[in-house]
């Protein structure tokens, strides 16, 4: 038994030196160009394919049925996943097809993950496979298009993909081209989005407010893997351009016909309720008035501050959960909206959205005055 | 940096301070009456050789053990119990009435104008010498509890309840009061000044408390009155006369006639009202106003030159 042990020992010992031999030597190869065995790639492959599945449990999937949130997906695949993995139609570029292991052809790779397990991909990365991690640990409800996109993917054709991801520029300014280039795919050259409700309108918005937005995305001060990734290389002078491009594009209207003189009249609660939240405050709850900073009609209210008026309900309510939560970020205002989300209950974040998202100026109606009406 | 005023319960100034500070004294000098009996019967029983006559320390104990103390106590409590009733007693009708709501953490105050209507004023509570005060107390979120030590009693605010307490200030000067019930991160900085002053100035200073805030007269104000509303300023801070009518905050009305600033924490200065808009964390922690810290230069001048001149 003693005699087992010793020649034992011996053989790991040998092992060992033999192990360390052949990492110091530098013998074996790490090139990329011969790829893997066969071997090696089927337990890589099954290892990954069993981590993901495992922790990706949990991982509760929200509705992906919303308007255009595949093309919200799409624009964003395009701008950060295209370079290794091709795309709808669009070959996967040479340079990528020379990676071990190789990027997959999505189309058909989709298919063998549940949506789940394609968020955990797409938030987390895959290590030693050159996937990245999405930019921001913060922002879980941006991931999701992509997941909607990836799903729809196999059913995507060349066209389809093109006519949501390239825009045409309306004129040849140098501002118009980039704007075409870097924004309308979400946003439309109008500003007024074409990629659903979670895309702000950004027509009509104040310049300062969106040069702000943009020098907080580039420095990574506002959180987002969509945005971030789309700023980091623009200089002041562009920001400033696209800032004032999109503030000179005439703002939508709200639809609907409930304006300040008729609202009076609307029996929608959640609408009353986020109006009334939004000119007086809650004081009870040490809640501030909204309309104080963020006016209902231009050009009342700081240029700093965001015009929230036509926003989407959707928009509205994530920013100032995102606020909650301590995952937006923002210019070196932002600050100031932190106290202000943690005092909002869930029913007036709605009641505050639907709000934003309805009320309706005429052009002729004298500014609201916020003292307290009835 | 600061120099505050006397907040010592010590140092009288109003009927009910003198007669719990009167109560204070009777007791304290009883108290060491007693001490020096007790201790100088022990030291004798110590150091007397022979035994002690029996039927003395039986009506040593009985009478110093029970009766004594039966006897003290009583007097003390009746004496106490005396003064309650005008402690407690309300001012008489038509006196002043002055409405303090404890707010995390600062005091938000009311006086009644000759008509009725309220004017409102925030940190500092100006009082005529010489005339008894009736206050109406409240908390709009905690427990709090109102204390001029050198005025009177100390009444807690309850959420949901009104609680009262009547003044009667006997010399004019600056006093401080203080809230006495733990309510949070700034407790310790919820202070608040007291003026006393004689009737006429005291008067005086109500109407021009009354009045709706100045118009702006140098440029500079101006343009810092266009600051304080494009800024938002205007959602937590009333400025009467103004658009701006937030009452999440302070009333701002007459923030320029006023002591300090930030509940009774810094003296009323240019710089401190900068301080006090661009570092506001760093002078309170925990406070509920967020820091102006991004402010632009030029809009915190223009600011704090409107701010400063709403007298």
């Amino acid at each position: 038994m003693k005699r087992r042990l010793k020649e034992l020992s011996i053989l790991i010992v040998c092992l060992a030196l033999l192990g360390a031999v052949v990492l110091v030597s530098g013998v074996v190869p790490i090139k990329a160009s011969s790829g893997h065995w066969a071997i090696t790639r089927w337990v890589l492959d099954f290892a990954s394919s069993r981590s993901v599945s495992f922790h990706s449990r949990g991982i509760q999937v929200p509705k992906l049925d919303q308007p255009s949130i595949a093309d919200l997906g799409a624009a964003t695949f395009d701008n950060n996943c295209r370079w290794c993995h091709g795309a709808p139609g669009i070959a996967q570029p040479p340079v990528a097809a020379g990676m071990t292991p190789r990027p997959p052809r999505l189309s058909e790779a989709v298919q063998q993950w549940e949506e789940a397990e394609l968020f955990y991909i797409v938030k987390h990365g895959i290590k030693f496979a050159g996937m990245p991690a999405w930019a921001t640990g913060q922002r879980d409800d941006e991931v999701w298009p992509v997941v909607a996109f990836l799903r729809d993917m196999p059913s995507w054709t060349e066209q389809d993909y093109r006519d949501v991801v390239q825009v045409d520029p309306s004129d040849t300014s140098e501002r118009a081209v980039l704007a075409a280039q870097r924004c309308a795919a979400c946003h439309g050259l109008s500003g007024g989005g074409r990629a659903g409700s979670r895309v702000p309108d950004l027509a009509g918005q104040h310049v300062d407010y969106l040069s702000a937005a943009l020098r907080a995305y580039r420095d990574g001060k506002r959180f987002s893997g969509i945005m971030q990734p789309v700023a980091a290389d623009l200089d002041d002078e562009k920001i400033a351009g696209l800032a004032e491009y999109f503030a000179a594009q005439p703002r939508s209207e709200n639809p609907g016909s409930e304006t300040l003189r008729g609202d009076a009249g609307r029996e929608d609660s959640q609408f009353q309720v986020g109006k009334n939240l939004a000119r007086n405050g809650d004081q009870n709850k040490k809640i501030p008035s909204c309309i104080d900073c963020h006016a209902l009609q231009p050009p009342a209210g700081h240029q700093d501050y965001p015009m929230l008026v036509g926003l989407s309900a959707d928009y509205i309510r994530r920013q100032l959960e995102l606020f909650q939560s301590r995952s937006r970020g923002g210019s070196e205002h932002a600050n100031l909206m932190h106290p202000i989300a943690d005092k909002l209950s869930n029913d007036q974040i709605e009641a505050l959205a639907t709000y934003y998202s309805q009320v309706k100026l005429d052009p002729g109606d004298p500014p609201p005055s916020n003292a307290p009406e009835d | 940096m600061n120099s505050f005023p006397t907040q010592s319960a010590l140092d009288p100034a109003g009927q009910g301070a003198e007669s719990i500070a009167q109560l204070f004294y009777w007791m304290s000098g009883g108290a060491a009456l007693i001490w020096c009996l007790v201790i100088g019967l022990a030291v004798y029983a110590i150091r007397r050789p022979q035994a002690h006559h029996y039927r003395l320390t039986r009506l040593l104990v009985i009478g110093g053990g029970a009766v004594v103390p039966t006897v003290v106590l009583t007097c003390l409590l009746s004496y106490g119990l005396s003064m309650m009733p005008e402690l407690q007693r309300p001012a008489p009708e038509g006196s002043l009435t002055v409405h303090v709501h404890g707010v995390r953490w600062w005091w938000r105050v009311e006086y009644l104008g000759p008509s009725g209507q309220p004017i409102a004023t925030a940190n500092e509570i100006r009082l005529p010498v010489d005339q008894p005060i009736e206050f109406k107390l409240f908390s709009e979120d905690v427990i709090h509890s109102f204390w001029i030590p050198s005025l009177g009693g100390k009444v807690d605010m309850i959420p949901g309840r009104t609680t009262r307490l009547k003044l009667h200030p006997t010399r004019v000067g600056q006093f401080r009061g203080v809230c006495a019930e733990y309510c949070g991160g700034a407790h310790a900085q919820m202070n608040f000044d007291v003026v006393v002053s004689d009737a006429a100035t005291f008067e005086r200073w109500l109407a021009d408390q009354s009045a709706p805030a100045s118009e702006p007269e140098t440029d500079l104000a101006v343009a810092g009155k266009a600051v304080f509303s494009q800024r938002g300023c205007g959602a937590c801070h009333a400025i009467r006369g103004t658009a701006a009518d937030g009452l999440v905050g302070p009333d701002l009305t007459h923030l320029g006639s006023r002591l300090r600033l930030g509940a009774s924490l810094l003296d009323n200065t240019r710089q401190n009202l900068r301080r006090w808009i661009t570092q506001t964390h760093q002078v309170k922690p925990k406070v509920e106003m967020p820091a102006f810290e991004a402010l632009p230069e030029d809009e915190l001048t223009a600011l704090v030159a409107y701010l400063e001149q709403l007298k």
